[in-house]
């Protein structure tokens, strides 16, 4: 590829825009002010699209309202709970003063298509989910490892939030027991923590009170499901769990992607619901984290007080 | 106010440059942070023009320590025990703003870090901090240094011990972290990590044209300092 030096520098003045739009996220979801993210960073279009494990949430409606304003009311309905319990927080901002903690970013890879018009990043975030004031009145300190696919477009002379795909892998917390040995004997029936119960698919399961042991050769049958982009084996049931209100409406149905618990297992590769993206021309469905939806000047049939402001 | 500012292919090189130098100027901060040369820091990366360094400063959820004569003595001060200490400072989600006029930039970014320190028992001690990182940052002799910075603690854990049974809120007296903060020259409760993100301290920069103290992360960028005026 030969490309001039203006394209070169607009082409890295992305890559630092794309930083810059994934930490600005970051730190607005830190606050829960997911009202200014949509409003300010995201473009305009019905093939947004914004997945996790329950699903992919598609059209700027379907989005807004899981996203922002699902989101807010979940928020009020903590702070709600959290007042009568803690007064003293009243006076605070609702949105920002219960859920804490930080999904920092880390090992980012980004990519700036040759033609210009948007790009693509892949980050890891350690995040930090800390927080004082939740409902059992204890401080909470927890972890939640995530990778984040996420793809961007180029308009009016601005780089925008496309399309974000967010895969969880670990959640644990800092200061209450073994998660790591709870998980693999979860998923291996190897009993509870330092029982030296049997364990499953041959690794022996720990010791008493020893350390733990993985043999090797990984999970055997019934090892983790593939999860292919577009939701393989999705669609709710009935005693799904994610029927209980928790989780928005999406038109893509999960699971896209399995979360490293008890059911998994700690031993579990990687999964490749996500990956990391590779240099590319342009926007394509092989090169995008929500195939089939890569039209960023897709009008929105939406209702109009879910406009941006300014746009 | 919104500016429509257009720049150069050579203009927009330097500032791709010079956005990248200061987050490396972060990172090296990390490393001499880790080795416990707080003087070597101070010495290498923050600024030397004597106007600017009178106005320097370094924040914690406490106040502020404000010029480098105060920052030299008080902040690289600080005793590291010859018995065994150390840390390690992971710097990240960086988000950077340059100013338009390209002679300062402003920077928010996350720290999560481990430090750890012997006692004389014989016993040691380990914490691990999540805090904002916020730094202005000035272009001095064609190169980039360190004006204010902002080091926050929203969550302190004391390795070995649960952090639920950790009160809310918060004394300072059982608090590692306040413990090794100096007498500050401006006492200043700069944020309340007991209200998660409620108080908005170090606030996230936005685009912006030229410097204004007001707007710093220095004292007088904060919504509560107050400025002294006599007026005879």
């Amino acid at each position: 590829m030969s490309q001039s030096l203006h394209d070169r520098i607009h082409r890295a003045l992305g890559a630092q825009e794309i930083e810059n739009i994934k930490t600005r996220h970051a730190y607005l979801h830190a606050k829960s002010h997911s009202f200014e993210e949509w409003d300010q960073l995201w473009v305009y279009s019905d093939d947004v699209t914004w997945a996790h494990s329950f699903g992919r949430m598609v059209g700027w409606d379907e989005m807004f309202y899981g996203s922002v304003e699902k989101y807010d009311r979940d928020m009020l309905s903590l702070y709600n709970t959290m007042v009568k319990k803690n007064p003293h927080i009243i006076g605070k901002d609702f949105l920002a003063a219960c859920l804490g903690g930080l999904h920092s970013l880390a090992s980012g890879v980004i990519e700036v298509a040759e033609d210009g018009m948007s790009a693509r990043s892949f980050f890891l975030t350690p995040g930090t989910l800390c927080a004082c004031n939740m409902p059992s009145c204890k401080r909470d300190g927890a972890m939640c490892w995530e990778r984040y696919g996420s793809d961007f477009v180029y308009k009016d002379g601005k780089w925008w939030y496309f399309h974000e795909h967010v895969c969880p892998d670990i959640n644990f917390t800092y200061d209450t027991g073994n998660w790591a040995h709870d998980s693999f004997s979860g998923r291996t029936g190897g009993g509870p923590p330092g029982a030296g119960a049997p364990g499953g698919e041959g690794t022996g399961g720990p010791g008493k009170g020893g350390p733990l042991k993985a043999a090797p050769g990984g999970p055997g049958a019934g090892g983790p499901p593939k999860m292919a982009a577009g939701g393989e084996g999705g669609g709710k049931t009935e005693d799904d769990p994610r029927n209980d209100g928790r989780y928005p409406h999406c038109t893509d149905p999960g699971p896209l992607h399995a979360t490293i618990d008890k059911k998994m297992g700690i031993t579990q590769c990687v999964q490749s619901s996500i990956s990391w993206p590779l240099p590319y021309k342009t926007l394509d469905d092989g090169n995008s984290y929500a195939p089939g939806r890569n039209d960023p000047d897709k009008p929105v049939k939406s209702t109009f007080y879910r406009k941006p402001r300014w746009r | 106010m919104r500016y429509n500012v257009h720049y150069t292919d050579e203009e927009n090189a330097v500032r791709l440059m010079d956005v990248e130098t200061v987050k490396d100027l972060l990172a090296r901060r990390a490393y001499y942070l880790d080795g416990g040369d707080y003087a070597g820091e101070l010495r290498d990366l923050w600024v030397q023009d004597p106007e600017k360094r009178k106005t320097a400063s370094y924040g914690e959820n406490w106040g502020y320590l404000v010029g480098m004569e105060s920052l030299e003595k008080k902040y690289a001060g600080r005793n590291v025990p010859e018995t065994g200490w150390g840390a390690v400072h992971t710097v990240n989600t960086g988000h950077v703003h340059l100013a338009y006029d390209g002679k300062t930039a402003r920077g928010l970014f996350y720290d999560v870090y481990e430090c750890s320190a012997s006692r004389p028992d014989g016993t040691a001690e380990t914490i691990v901090v999540c805090g904002p990182l916020a730094c202005d940052f000035i272009k001095e002799d064609g190169g980039w240094k360190i004006w204010h910075l902002f080091q926050g603690a929203d969550h302190v854990f004391t390795v070995g011990e649960p952090y639920a049974e950790v009160p809310i809120p918060r004394p300072d007296a059982s608090n590692p972290v306040a413990r090794e903060f100096p007498e500050p020259d401006v006492p200043l409760k700069t944020y309340d990590p007991d209200y998660g993100w409620a108080d908005n301290y170090p606030p996230m920069p936005d685009p912006y044209y030229t410097f204004r103290p007001e707007e710093s992360y220095g004292p007088e960028g904060h919504p509560d300092y107050v400025k002294e005026v006599t007026f005879s």
